[in-house]
């Protein structure tokens, strides 16, 4: 029932999040031709057609809107109950609000599996409609780090959600936090020497899990980064469930 | 009255975008070195707070900001319960609109001066110069790109009721149209590519190798913006004017 409540609430951005990316997916795709030249005119590296997917949808593009559609998964809970004026029936059901957060944030978890299953199998599906290819393989990889990536991304919006009552507050400041964030793991020098950038990590590139250069899966193993991103984004989970639970609502 | 009410809904997304920016700005202009050192080619100053600032960190800022400001509005109040009371002031939903549409806009307008105000002064502290009329040239390009991006999620926001169905709405058809520019045969007119526009991008009006902005400004494309824009909020009043609540 519970489960079916958050669904219902985020199920409206889950299915807008889940047809962009499937609308880049089919774009970058089918117009190949069209795209492949610009592509490989700003990434001198891109050569063929794995290469050009990869800077377009699995490592960039699509990449980027999954992390935006991550950003809006994670609003929501007790304090837009609070704004809409059905805060007293949710916290009149029969369940902890631990409970409450968790459930809501098992169901992004999966919302956010379900947007990373997207891309691979349209991209797979369609290339022979444009005489290409991709292995289903090379897609699969992905989904993984799609999804440890996007949840992290997720959880950061979640906390601000349970921190912020403005309507709009939680996604702005969640947003500019993240951006932040990205920018300074990418150019502040104790931070950069560090595998902290989500966004590098969703698309492969941290680790050496991906060539720099041929952006093909080189086989090394990246527990360390799936377990320091999964961790960070429980403790954020925990941290929100901590703090709804001792709220003044 | 309904100006301040407008603003006391707004002011928070304002003044957090306003420090946003600026901070971003500052970080940019002092760690310009390590960034610049970090650059896969040799960049000058100008070429990194162009890339930095005016490509991606800070449009993607100022992008999102425009953005989540043009959401809210009547439909939102609507599912909150309180459009009753905003309805009962005694003012035209009319006016009510034009007053939000305005302050909205009006905090566009200080996000897209912020890098005009912080680069120029920032530039002074670590013996570097960036133009104030290059800042200003790039801030009037963002003031008027922005109102398109504002204008276009505040009539979203008064077509769909969902909380952030403007927003989710907003950005994947401004990618798409950003795509549409790209394989169409729109591809002959730059001037309606919003998104080259606001950095000058691939634009006969920016130096791509000096990275400033050089010739005359596009101004019957900016002027077309904004009356696009004007259009929008006109859309959104006539919307709401006949809806029943």
């Amino acid at each position: 029932m519970l489960w079916y409540k958050v669904w219902r609430e985020s199920s409206v951005r889950f299915l807008v999040s889940a047809t962009a990316i499937a609308g880049v997916c089919l774009i970058r795709v089918l117009f190949e031709h069209r795209f492949f030249p610009d592509v490989a005119h700003e990434r001198p590296g891109v050569h063929n057609y794995i290469q050009y997917l990869y800077w377009t949808i699995f490592g960039a593009g699509g990449r980027g809107l999954l992390q935006l559609s991550c950003l809006l998964l994670g609003l929501g809970g007790l304090q837009r109950d609070r704004k809409q004026n059905t805060l007293g029936f949710t916290l009149a059901l029969p369940v902890s609000r631990p409970r409450l957060v968790v459930t809501r944030a098992l169901v992004g978890l999966l919302q956010v599996f379900a947007l990373s299953l997207l891309p691979p199998f349209i991209v797979w599906a369609t290339s022979p409609l444009v005489h290409q290819s991709m292995p289903l393989s090379y897609g699969l990889n992905f989904i993984p780090f799609w999804t440890i990536g996007g949840f992290a991304t997720f959880s950061v919006t979640f906390l601000c959600s349970v921190l912020f009552t403005g309507e709009y507050t939680a996604l702005a400041v969640g947003t500019v936090f993240y951006l932040f964030y990205i920018v300074v793991c990418q150019s502040v020098t104790p931070f950069r020497l560090y595998p902290l950038h989500v966004a590098e990590f969703t698309g492969g590139r941290l680790g050496n899990v991906i060539d720099a250069h041929t952006l093909l899966w080189t086989g090394n193993g990246s527990f360390t980064l799936f377990a320091g991103f999964t961790l960070a984004a429980i403790t954020l989970i925990a941290a929100s469930a901590f703090i709804t639970a001792r709220q003044d609502l | 009255m309904y100006w301040y009410k407008s603003w006391c809904e707004t002011r928070t997304v304002i003044l957090l975008g306003i420090a946003a920016i600026a901070v971003a700005c500052i970080f940019i202009v002092f760690n310009q070195q390590t960034m610049r050192d970090n650059a896969s080619e040799p960049t000058t100053y100008v070429a990194l707070i162009w890339k930095a600032v005016y490509d991606t960190f800070g449009f993607d800022l100022f992008f999102i900001l425009s953005v989540v400001l043009g959401s809210g509005g009547l439909l939102q109040e609507k599912t909150h319960g309180t459009a009753g009371f905003t309805l009962a002031l005694p003012v035209s939903r009319r006016r009510i609109l034009f007053t939000r549409a305005i302050v909205g806009y009006c905090g566009v307008l200080a996000l897209a001066l912020t890098p005009a105000i912080v680069l120029p002064l920032g530039s002074r502290f670590i013996d570097q110069h960036y133009s104030a009329a290059q800042a200003l040239s790039f801030s009037l390009l963002w003031a008027c790109c922005g109102s398109i991006f504002y204008a276009y999620t505040f009539l979203l926001a008064h077509l769909t009721e969902g909380e952030y169905s403007a927003i989710l709405a907003a950005v994947p058809s401004l990618m798409a149209y950003r795509f549409l520019m790209a394989i169409l045969w729109l591809t002959h007119f730059p001037t309606l590519n919003i998104f080259g526009i606001v950095n000058g991008e691939d634009m006969p009006f920016f130096n791509e190798s000096t990275y400033l902005l050089v010739g005359p400004m596009p101004w019957l494309a900016l002027i077309v913006m904004l009356f696009i824009a004007s259009l929008f909020v006109f859309l959104a009043v006539r919307r709401m004017e006949p809806m029943d609540f």
